[in-house]
């Protein structure tokens, strides 16, 4: 006999009740934890290192790369201490992936925890790590169209940091049609400009930062 | 782009949840805003569920449209995010529903 059996449960089910676990975890060591999302070159470790550099050891980045450990040696170097994940292929961070780190480390001493996700504008998105805010990087270079070719990540962030703002002038990024675009998808996003080369709008990042869950 | 990734979590849901039966049919509600290409994830599913040992699933797939809820109080249903809302045409809008991929039945043979 058939029998049938109604679940309406998400299909990210599994990956959800980890990332509660971890979000247990966080609210246990008194952290705000950010999830920063952006396609591969935007600035997300320039970011995270200009960071480092204001937080030194408080700072801890968990970073998600195909392969390397090329941004946890950048970060480290900056005077944080960091994480790297190597995820041989997975396009994002899961839950799981970060559980298994939560459960090798010490949060001790840490004031600010992000993970630096994967370079990549759509799967991230999906994915509930245990975070309480998502933050999307976009660079001025990538094209101001960007938010609205890719609303699934759009929608989800909270923030959104517009990085290399000091090439605006030599680069075809209309600012105006971004921030309206990302107003669009989220009309409550918190919108940060920044330059990691120039310094612009990176203490605005770091106050967002160091002031999130306050 | 990672559909493979939701077919091999969808696969496992059923799975623990079948304990051992034969799994029928699967029945999915994808919203239009989960970014999941619905062509796609059938092609994994078809790869991913005869490994954890079901064979000859029916997957039927329903499209569930955006809801929204502007600030002016309408709640409305549109099939993209460009929909404005259609009382004061503006876009300041929560989303209630459409961002999820949800398995909302199974059938298993009970013999």
């Amino acid at each position: 006999m058939i029998e049938k059996i109604r679940l309406a449960k998400s299909a990210h089910a599994i990956n959800d009740a980890i990332a509660q676990e971890n979000r247990a975890i966080f609210k246990a060591a008194g952290l705000s934890v950010l999830n920063v999302i952006s396609s591969p070159g935007s600035g997300k470790t320039s970011l995270m290192e200009a960071l480092g550099k204001r937080l030194g050891k408080k700072l801890l980045v968990i970073t998600g790369d195909i392969q390397t450990q090329l941004d946890k040696n950048r970060i480290e170097a900056a005077g944080a201490r960091a994480i790297q994940i190597e995820t041989r292929g997975s396009c994002h961070l899961t839950a799981h992936m970060i559980n298994v780190e939560l459960k090798k480390l010490s949060l001790e001493g840490v004031s600010s925890l992000i993970i630096e996700n994967v370079g990549n504008l759509v799967c991230p998105s999906s994915y509930d790590l245990g975070e309480d805010v998502k933050i999307a990087v976009l660079s001025t270079t990538e094209g101001d169209e960007k938010p609205i070719k890719y609303p699934s990540l759009f929608i989800r962030a909270e923030v959104v940091v517009i990085n290399k703002i000091d090439l605006l002038p030599y680069v075809n990024f209309n600012v105006e049609r971004a921030e309206s675009d990302i107003r669009k998808l989220r009309n409550d996003a918190t919108i940060i400009k920044t330059s990691c080369t120039t310094g612009q709008g990176v203490d605005d990042f770091f106050n967002y930062v160091v002031n999130s869950g306050k | 782009m990672h559909e493979y990734s939701v077919a091999a979590e969808i696969a496992e849901i059923v799975r623990q949840t079948a304990q051992n039966r034969p799994v029928k049919k699967i029945t999915l509600a994808v919203g239009i805003l989960s970014g999941i290409f619905v062509d796609s994830l059938l092609m994994y599913l078809e790869i991913v569920l005869p490994e954890l040992g079901m064979e000859d699933v029916t997957v039927e797939t329903k499209e569930v449209p955006a809801t929204f809820l502007c600030v002016c109080n309408t709640e409305y249903t549109a099939n993209s995010m460009g929909a404005t809302c259609p009382a004061c045409n503006g876009y300041n809008r929560s989303i209630k529903s459409g961002h999820d991929c949800t398995i909302e039945s199974i059938e298993v043979d009970d013999d």
